[in-house]
């Protein structure tokens, strides 16, 4: 029994030498003012257990009541560090570390064989001393660690745990005195301190699967504050404010702010921005920021926080999450500025879309109307060749009315802004107003054809816009027929589908020129066209619109042959429910079934 | 089926005082035109010309039109700011007030309102714009204007020729009339 007794006490002072051996190598790998003043406290408390193996002496007796002493004032040093402690608190300490040392030094010297009583009572004096310096700390981290993340709760509650069992241990010792001499009293106590020592040690340097159980309550939060970040955030500003907000939660810090390269806060969390501002200046000023760098295309910003009492209480566990989140915060930075970027490059040119488009208004209105006068006669006649240049010039100055008024639309279709004003009309009087507008483009060489059902064509339209699609397709029919040709354009109603296809006997369109004919600015450029002006915007104008109404264009082309561009629409009931079939069919050159992709 | 034409604005009807002809530089309207068939059409209050007001602060829109109309036999006064535009109608009340939506002292469809308010039975008030939003053409209208015109999509002559039915559609003049 007695050698049980001897393994245990071997065995708990060598876990709390191993203890303190171990603190001070994590001191040494990460040197803190407060992580000095814990391992200061432990490797005395390491001392104390080795000298106690040693055979007694009075001066060894000195060291170890001097080093225990030291062991509990170092503690209430570590708390120090995180709340100062009031001048008059902070002497008293000092005052009851020396009366209490005294008091040891005279109970291991000149009172050793004075009364038991008095023995007992300084050694009281000591524990309690002993038991003031560790218990404020202890109660102290119990109650803050309710606001602190998962796993620095956890780690502040197993010192504090630690520390109290080893109070209780020594009180329990003193007091039960001879009673708890006997061999097995000795084991449970000697065995219980030992369980102090891996409670105090995953306390310091927890291993990375109690870290992961600690955090699992909080591993959701995280997750979603991580895909808010990479996915949601849909500014650089709301980004870095939920970036401070999770820094502050996730470090358990009183404030948090984001520092941009330039210096700038645009993000600050339980603090003003202009005292953010400050701190921002000046870094080093104050101990309580812990920074982690942002690495940002522009520069390196900051993500900061500021420690809270007792936040960081362990250093680097929480700086190196902060620093892994800290790449986060980077990367979702980045892609918002990337984002934020390419839509402000988008907005400039709808915009410079829109401002150049009005501001060309204006010289095409004075171009247009001197061409007419000019025409007109009514600045004074004009010999052939100038009537012809006139009016050429009226119908360059047309084409770029119409290129001016495709980049509008296109504008006003990208802002969202395009509304169409729909009305009952018939199709057959749009088409005939579109194909007087083209007329102006036909030469000698080309022939258009007008071919329209004698009934009414009802549809549900934008009369204006309808009227452009169809000049838009026609005017396409004449520039790609440079040889000339018939162009015939034909109206259709069949089967709740009205239909303006536009034929034309010119280039056709080659087979891999098909899947960009719709896109915006989407123009086939081949050795027959690349001399042809345009904007690339009329079709995928044109197709917008169409399907703004409801319907569509559909083309069929056969390269070197021509092509029909087809509208199509939603048509109206035919008045008085009949059929205008037989209109149809008479004239059906072009039907639904030639239309393809 | 029919074959399109080109739709000239050659040439221009006519004019109070001078027939065009093509190769001519025009001939005086004989008296029984102005007086008969196109009175009504070139004849604003009390048988005195029409008396357009355009309100433009561009120089060059408001030269050719001022060229155009003086040719149709109107009379043209042009103001370059809404100001000037008031002054003018508190003196010869126009038949017409073409108004341009970007002035130099305060925006077109403020001298409307401020027509409403001020001149009550204003003449009739069209909108000639290099602007052509919806939401502009909506708030023009809603304002009293007869017509909202995009300046690039019209020519000077087309103006002439649907001036008369503006000025018969507009009657009293005031909001509402459109």
């Amino acid at each position: 029994m007695t050698q049980a007794v001897v393994l245990a006490q071997d065995l708990t002072a060598a876990g709390f030498v191993a203890l303190g051996a171990a603190i001070a190598y994590h001191w040494y790998r990460d040197r803190g003012r407060a992580q000095a003043k814990l391992a200061l406290a432990l490797i005395s408390l390491a001392l104390v257990a080795a000298l106690g193996r040693l055979p007694s002496s009075p001066l060894l007796s000195v060291v170890v009541i001097v080093a225990f002493m030291l062991s509990g004032y170092f503690v209430l040093m570590f708390r120090n560090e995180f709340i100062p402690l009031r001048r008059t608190l902070y002497r008293a300490a000092n005052v009851l570390l020396g009366v209490s040392i005294l008091a040891g030094i005279l109970d291991v010297t000149l009172l050793q064989r004075a009364n038991p009583i008095l023995v007992t009572l300084l050694g009281l004096v000591l524990i309690t001393a002993w038991a003031i310096f560790t218990g404020e700390p202890i109660v102290r981290f119990w109650l803050a660690s309710n606001g602190v993340p998962a796993v620095q709760r956890a780690r502040m509650r197993f010192l504090s745990l630690g520390f109290a069992v080893l109070i209780a241990i020594l009180f329990v010792d003193v007091l039960g005195g001879s009673r708890l001499q006997s061999p097995t009293a000795i084991i449970v106590t000697q065995v219980l301190a030992l369980a102090v020592v891996p409670i105090i040690y995953v306390s310091l340097a927890p291993p990375s699967l109690l870290r992961r159980i600690w955090r699992m309550s909080e591993e959701n939060a995280l997750r979603d504050a991580m895909q808010d970040l990479l996915i949601h955030s849909p500014s650089r500003e709301a980004l870095a404010d939920r970036a401070a907000f999770w820094a502050v939660r996730l470090f358990g810090a009183t404030a948090g702010f984001v520092v941009d390269p330039d210096g700038k806060v645009i993000a600050a969390s339980g603090i003003g921005r202009d005292q953010a501002t400050r701190l921002a200046a000046n870094p080093g000023q104050s101990g309580a920021i812990v920074r982690a760098p942002l690495h940002l295309t522009e520069g390196q910003g900051w993500l900061c926080v500021i420690a809270g009492d007792f936040t960081p209480v362990f250093g680097t566990e929480e700086v190196s999450q902060l620093r892994a989140y800290a790449n986060s915060v980077s990367a979702g930075l980045q892609r918002v500025g990337v984002t934020e970027r390419v839509a402000g490059i988008e907005k400039n040119k709808t915009q410079f879309l829109n401002l150049a488009s009005h501001e060309l208004r204006g010289p095409v209105t004075v171009m247009r109307g001197y061409v007419s006068m000019l025409q007109g006669g009514l600045l004074g006649q004009l010999n052939e060749r100038g009537r012809q240049a006139a009016g050429v010039m009226a119908a360059k100055v047309s084409e770029m009315n119409e290129l001016i008024e495709e980049m509008i639309e296109a504008a006003r279709l990208e802002e969202g802004a395009l509304t169409l004003r729909t009305a009952d009309a018939d199709l057959r009087q749009i088409a005939s107003s579109a194909a007087d507008a083209v007329t102006p483009l036909l030469d000698s060489r080309h022939r258009l054809v007008l071919d329209l059902p004698d009934r009414r064509v009802r549809v549900k339209v934008d009369a204006d816009r309808t009227k452009t699609i169809i000049a838009n397709l026609l005017s396409n029919a004449i520039k790609y027929s440079p040889e000339g040709g018939v162009i015939t354009c034909q109206v259709r109603s069949r089967a709740g589908v009205a239909r303006v296809a536009v034929t034309d006997e010119g280039l056709g369109i080659p087979r891999d020129g098909l899947p960009t004919l719709f896109t915006r600015f989407g123009r086939v450029i081949t050795p027959e066209t690349q001399h042809l002006q345009g904007t690339g915007l009329g079709l995928f104008l044109g197709r917008q619109l169409a399907r703004m109404h409801g319907g569509d264009i559909t083309v069929a082309t056969i390269e070197g042959k021509g092509s029909t561009f087809t509208l199509q629409l939603p048509a109206g009931p035919p008045p008085n429910g009949a059929s205008d079939g037989a209109a149809q069919a008479a004239k059906n050159r072009i039907g639904p079934d030639a239309v393809k992709r | 089926m029919a074959t399109g034409s080109l739709g000239s604005d050659w040439p221009d009807a006519g004019s109070a005082s001078w027939i065009w002809f093509p190769d001519q530089s025009g001939v005086p309207a004989p008296a029984w035109i102005t007086k008969g068939v196109l009175a009504h059409r070139l004849q604003g209050r009390e048988g005195l010309p029409i008396h357009v007001l355009m309100i433009e602060d561009d120089p060059s829109i408001a030269d050719m039109y001022r060229l155009q109309f003086e040719h149709d036999g109107f009379r043209v006064t042009v103001a370059t700011t809404g100001e000037v535009g008031f002054s003018t109608l508190s003196g010869q009340a126009p038949d017409l007030v073409l108004l341009d939506l970007l002035l130099p002292d305060r925006s077109g469809f403020e001298v409307l309102a401020t027509l409403n308010e001020r001149f009550p039975t204003h003449p009739p008030v069209v909108i000639l714009s290099n602007y052509g939003e919806p939401s502009m053409i909506d708030r023009g209208r809603s304002l009293g204007a007869i017509e909202y015109l995009v300046k690039s999509r019209v020519t000077p002559s087309e103006i002439v020729r649907r001036i008369p039915a503006w000025i018969e559609q507009g009657g009293g003049g005031g909001p509402g009339k459109s």
